[in-house]
């Protein structure tokens, strides 16, 4: 075989290197076919981290109905103790206007506390209705100029619910609530002049409402993202129906005097009491 | 032997190599189809990618289409739409019998004429234009005379016609008519028709504008695509052909095909990262920098870098190999690309990552051993100034002595017109030294204003003296983060005995003075100026998660610690107020860069005082060292070693350069001088072998190079540690991979000449002088007043944020702008104060602005409103004396509550103020400016405490809403332009009538 060698030495490099060079080109055209693989690549890594779609489905809640047979209620009543803020008397002098509209001294609206029970709390549960949505409420909530005053002094409402601002006051107003999550916008009410009706699209509390014609003027909307939410009377009580059965944690939230949560447990068709109490 | 004999046999004839041949055979075939399929399938990976694109994003726009569909069908079913149709139909309706009536007339009657009386004319003339050709070419009179005579028997021929009646009844009529007859018909015809076309436009006008109207409101109201441009999509997927999609462009000599594959950028439809199941079919993210930069101008790769002819596969396609020099950005760095043609910008819009680059190098005091071209730009043009003074100087002497030589040839000269020649040429001398002594002024003014901007990045260390506790210094300087986390002073990495030896020179050779003695303040007033007079603008105080302030400058929480109380007392009284160098006059002693906030002696004892109790009380170790005469005389080399010069004045080394690389070209930097010492072999394997991972290293720690090095301390790696966290190095790096020479032709270039570059420039002060600490200039940029508490969480303070200026230019008149802010007290002597909004606890500084910069600084604000410059005032009506008493009502009626927040420079009135004065109105306003705030506030200064709506449109006029007097109800005028106009025309006079009547 050698002698062949002399003969042809290009078949004899063939023979000798026939596996080789196969494998080679087998080696070629396996690269070759691979191609670009980011489709591949993409794929395979998608799978590894697994259905982020369902964490965006989770998020954005599950739209609940509440069974009237079985709706619970929790009802309460905040209280104060201590001594209570003191807030200088407001003084309106600017506006000859609304000078008139009270009888001399006007109190300070910043803490409002009646024999012991704390007004203009808010109450809302805070906890244990993660994962679903409810339908906006439909009631609307007014929120009045009178006196100079904003009356209530705060009010809440459910993401998307309408608020009804009013002005009873003989004199223009500016309605200029401070968000920081919403749309911050600022319009003057003359007197008399259609209410302004608002429906804050984005959950956020203590939004502040001020007038700046009337710099004294100022109150609180607390934008909740469900339904389950009071605020307290002139009695410090506040009641929250139509509650599916379960344990929940209550907050209590005051602009001045902070936040207290309490959890409670609520089972079908039943009414609890919850009780915060705020000290000075 | 026989056998010997034996012929061997001829392996060629003998042996079969069939199976040689085969395999070869099969071999070539093998390779030949590979070759076919490698250069048909594997070499156009692209294929796949439009394939699949083509099948998604047909899918996708199907998807699309019903939800869009839908929407289109809410808006048309929507009141408004409906209204505009009905109100479409209604008008198209009272037309439709004269629409009929004129299309009849034209299609059946004007037309059919016309083309009949043409079709007769056009025989005859053609008949006539070849006689006529014939007349010119024949050469014999005779001829010619004879055709023209059958030209004329052409015209004259009566030629029998049956044209339709131009009514459109559709009869026609029978007619003779000669040559001009039929011209004169076709001709009238052909009006005819444009005026019926005319009026069957005009016919339309209301229809269509009806019509204009309706799609306006479809187009205004839809996002998105309408389902009709959806199907034009969708059949163009369906005759989408596969094949390179490219680029070129043909002055740069840039192929980019990167659309071969990123087949979705610009499609009209925003398609998401997961929209087409794979990220690369996704829109452009930034579509708003497409629009101003359209790739068929500017490519892909000149902004990404990356290989744009590559199509290989998608690592080639990005460069990211070690055989491309310019790899495609990465993510977090890719405004680097911006850099290149917007080189002459500090703030790019929309470059948010290589803004904050930029801000670092320059507030970190990078430029102070690194020249940065642009930065620190001003001591550069001060050497250049000087030398332009000298150059005049001495051809001025020149001129000078030409001058003498040429009047002394000129006495002496025994010619006359010699004498005269001489003469004038010493005229002419003495004009140009004329003109050469007006110039030198003028530089001599530029001199002093450059003087005045020339400004080392940290403090004057000729004051330490007086300023720092002693024993603190060599504390300080072994390492400045130790005492005070996040501070802008870098860690050396010093000897103890060098740290000894800089500290007993710049001890020995600061300035020795006197300062004031001053008793103490009161702390709690001063946290409270502290707080809100606008220090915290610029200083923070706390630390870790507490800090709460701005840090463009010192964070203050330890200063007590560390400086003399009545030091602190004079810098915060005026910071201007320099101890008296015997070497430097002060005049020339550059300026700081804190600004004076105008406060009485007492406020800046009671800061004072809070400041100097801010601190732990630490002990430092006594520090007898530093009045050894021989530790100092070692200090200055140290000091010149480390280049400390660079960033602080220092005593005897007033003239050091810088000792850092330049790096205006850094990022095209050839990779091989980059100096990756050791970590060279490392970086290969992991990767990070490229500009940006030199750079992220090197910033994250400046001696990693150093790293296994056998090197003398004096040899080593001297860039100092900042410490940067991630997003301070990402945005460096940005900054540093896109400081590269442009390899682009001028016209790519961000250059401007005109008021673009006064925007240009100005942000260089803005950024510099830390404007965006109180102001908001750009939507978007939040000062450092918007994350201190007191201001974010009581409503009572929402008021007090430092004033918006998005829109300064076209507000204020330039050159108030410019005496405002030389001073922002708009007055000489009473001075502790605002001069426009005297409520705000926050106070306009006054700089130390050169003219110079207080032109720039104009200019920016009024070329970003495109506001010309000068100020042409605009032409006001003066009221009539009715006008002015209608003014006068509207201002105190309850429907205009002006003064209840407005200041009217009236004590009584102004305590409770919470606006500008007005009676500065004419003077600093615009009136067409004013005229449109009073209108739409939240549109000019989001957040404002002006109501909107104040006014309410009637009759074609804006009037005030709610109760107004019956005079201005009856005036026929705009009551916001009677209210500028009234404002405009203000004087104390009228402004003390005002207060009588309310």
């Amino acid at each position: 075989m050698k002698q062949d060698c002399a003969f042809s030495e290009v078949n004899c490099v063939l023979n000798r290197n026939l596996p080789a060079i196969l494998c080679a080109s087998a080696l070629l055209l396996a690269a070759a076919c691979g191609g670009d693989d980011y489709f591949d690549q993409y794929d395979a890594k998608a799978r590894g981290s697994g259905g982020s779609g369902e964490d965006a489905a989770a998020s954005a809640g599950v739209m609940t109905t509440v069974d009237p047979a079985t709706a619970a209620t929790v009802t309460g009543m905040v209280s104060f103790s201590g001594e209570i803020p003191r807030f200088p008397p407001i003084n309106m002098s600017a506006e000859p206007d609304c000078v008139q509209l009270h009888g001399g001294r006007v109190p300070s609206d910043r803490v409002l506390v009646n024999d012991g029970m704390l007004q203009d709390a808010l109450i809302w549960v805070s906890k244990g209705l993660e994962g679903k949505r409810f339908p906006v409420r439909t009631d609307v909530v007014n929120l009045d100029q009178d006196g100079c005053i904003y009356k209530p002094h705060v009010v809440a409402v459910q993401a998307g619910q309408a608020l009804n601002i009013t002005n009873s006051d003989p004199t223009t107003h500016n309605v200029h609530p401070l968000p920081r999550e919403n749309r911050e916008w600022n319009k003057s009410q003359t007197s008399g002049a259609a209410a302004i009706d608002y429906a804050f699209p984005r959950p956020e509390m203590k939004i502040a409402v001020k007038c700046n014609i009337h710099p004294w003027m100022q109150a609180y909307v607390h934008v909740l993202e469900h339904p389950y939410f009071a605020v307290t009377d002139a009695n410090g009580a506040f009641e929250i129906g139509n509650l599916p059965p379960g344990t929940y944690t209550l907050q209590a939230v005051h602009e001045r005097l902070g936040e207290q949560e309490m959890e409670f447990t609520v089972g079908a068709s039943e009414s609890t009491k919850v009780s915060f109490a705020f000290t000075g | 032997m026989a056998e010997d004999k034996k012929v061997q046999p001829d392996p060629i004839t003998t042996k079969s190599y069939s199976v040689h041949l085969l395999v070869s055979m099969l071999l070539l075939m093998a390779s030949l189809v590979w070759a076919v399929y490698d250069e048909v399938e594997v070499m156009r990976p692209y294929k796949d990618y439009q394939a699949r694109f083509r099948a998604y994003y047909q899918g996708f726009l199907m998807n699309l289409r019903p939800e869009q569909a839908a929407k289109e069908e809410a808006i048309r079913n929507s009141a408004e739409y409906q209204a505009l149709n009905a109100e479409l139909n209604a008008a198209e309706g009272v037309v439709l019998d004269r629409i009929a009536d004129l299309d009849k007339r034209t299609g059946r009657g004007v037309i059919p004429r016309m083309t009949a009386a043409r079709n007769a004319f056009q025989v005859l003339r053609s008949e006539i234009d070849a006689l006529r050709y014939q007349v010119e070419v024949s050469g014999d009179e005779d001829d010619k005379a004879s055709i023209r005579e059958d030209i004329d028997a052409i015209r004259a021929r009566v030629v029998e016609v049956e044209l339709p009646l131009a009514d459109g009844s559709g009869g026609t009529e029978e007619l003779e008519l000669r040559y001009g007859q039929l011209e004169a018909e076709f001709l009238g015809m052909q009006e005819a028709r444009a005026s019926l076309q005319a009026e069957r436009l005009e016919a339309l006008e209301e229809a269509n504008r009806i019509r204009a109207e309706r799609d306006a409101l479809m187009s205004d109201r839809l996002v998105g695509l309408g389902a009709t441009q959806i199907d034009g999509l969708i059949a163009t997927m369906r005759d989408f052909d596969i094949g390179i999609k490219q680029i070129h462009l043909m002055d740069i000599d840039l192929v980019d095909r990167c659309e071969s594959c990123h087949l979705g950028i610009r499609q009209p439809v925003e398609i998401g990262p997961t929209d087409l199941i794979y990220p690369v079919f996704q829109s452009h993210p930034r579509p708003e920098l497409l629009a101003v930069h359209d790739p068929e101008r500017f490519g892909c790769s000149s902004c990404h870098n990356g290989n744009g002819r590559a199509t290989r596969n998608v690592t080639k396609g990005h460069g990211r190999h070690k055989f491309w020099l310019w790899p495609m950005f990465y993510r977090e760095n890719f405004e680097a690309g911006c850099h290149q043609c917007h080189s002459r910008e500090v703030v790019t819009p929309g470059g948010e990552t290589l803004n904050q680059g930029r801000e670092l190098y320059m507030n970190k005091g990078c430029w102070g051993c690194h020249r940065f071209e642009g930065f620190d730009s001003e001591s550069e043009e001060l050497t250049a100034v000087r030398q332009q003074i000298r150059n005049l100087s001495s051809d001025r002497d020149a001129n000078a002595k030409e001058m003498r030589v040429r009047l002394d040839l000129g006495d002496t000269s025994a010619d006359a017109s010699a004498a005269r020649m001489h003469y004038a040429r010493a005229e002419e001398l003495r004009l140009t030294n004329t003109r050469v002594d007006a110039e030198l002024h003028n530089l001599a003014v530029e001199e002093e204003n450059l003087a005045r901007e020339v400004k080392k990045f940290g403090p004057s260390l000729k004051e330490i003296r007086l300023k720092d506790r002693k024993e603190w210094i060599p504390v300080w300087i072994k390492d400045p983060h130790e005492f005070r986390p996040g501070s802008k002073m870098p860690a050396f990495r010093l000897l103890d005995e060098e740290v000894r030896q800089i500290s007993a020179y710049l001890w020995q050779n600061a300035l020795n003075g006197q300062l004031v003695q001053h008793p103490r303040g009161s702390a709690d007033r001063g946290k409270e100026l502290f707080e809100t007079r606008g220090c915290m603008g610029c200083h923070s105080i706390g630390e870790g998660a507490d800090q709460v302030g701005g840090d463009f400058a010192a964070n203050l929480s330890r200063v007590g610690d560390k400086m003399n109380y009545d030091y602190m007392v004079r810098w915060i009284h005026d910071p201007s107020e320099v101890t008296p160098d015997p070497d430097v006059p002060d005049a020339l002693r550059p300026r700081p860069i804190m600004p004076s906030l105008r406060l009485t002696i007492g406020e800046a004892r009671d800061i004072a005082t809070y400041l100097s109790d801010q601190g732990t009380g630490e002990e430092f170790p006594a520090a007898d060292y530093m009045d050894d005469p021989a530790m100092a005389a070692a200090g200055q080399d140290v000091i010149r070693h480390y280049g400390c010069a660079g960033c602080h004045e220092i005593s005897g080394l007033e003239e050091e350069g810088r000792i850092g690389t330049d790096l205006t070209f850094e990022g095209s930097k050839p990779l091989e001088r980059l100096d990756f010492a050791l970590k060279t072999h490392e970086a290969e394997l992991d990767g990070w072998y490229s500009h940006k991972g030199f750079f992220e290293r090197k910033l994250e720690n400046p001696a990693v190079f150093d790293e296994g090095k056998e090197r003398e301390h004096l040899e080593r790696l001297r860039m100092p540690n900042f410490n940067f966290n991630e997003s301070e190095i990402d945005a460096l790096t940005t900054f540093l991979l896109g400081a590269v020479e442009s390899t682009f032709p001028e016209q790519y270039r961000y250059e401007p000449e005109d008021e673009r570059a006064d925007v240009q420039e100005g942000w260089w002060i803005l950024t510099r002088h830390n404007c965006t600490g109180c102001h908001q200039i750009r939507p978007g940029n939040e000062s450092a007043f918007m994350s201190i508490p007191r201001y974010t969480d009581d409503p009572d303070w929402a008021e007090q944020f430092p004033p918006q200026l998005y829109t300064e230019g076209a507000r204020v008149q330039p050159d108030w702008l410019t005496e405002f802010l030389r001073n922002p007290a708009l007055s000489e002597t009473d001075v502790n104060r605002n001069g426009v909004r005297s409520y705000l606890h926050a106070r306009m500084p006054t700089f130390y602005f050169s003219d110079r910069q207080l032109s720039k600084i104009t200019r920016f604000f009024m070329a970003r409103d495109s506001q010309p410059v000068p100020y042409m005032p605009e032409d006001m009506a003066p009221l009539t004396p009715s006008e002015r008493a209608i003014g006068r009502q509207l201002f105190i009626s309850d429907a205009a509550p002006c003064l209840n927040c407005h200041m009217t420079g009236i004590p009584s009135q102004d305590v409770d103020a919470t606006a500008p004065n007005f009676l500065i109105a004419a003077e600093r306003l615009k009136p067409n400016w004013t005229y449109r705030w009073m209108l739409e506030p939240a549109s000019i200064a989001p957040g404002t405490a002006m109501p909107s709506e104040l006014f309410a449109r009637d009759a074609g006029r804006w009037i005030f809403q709610g109760d107004i007097p019956t005079a201005a109800r009856n005036y026929a005028g705009d009551h916001a332009d009677l209210i500028t106009r009234y404002m405009f025309q203000m004087d104390s006079t009228e402004l003390s009538r005002l207060q009588a009547l309310q």
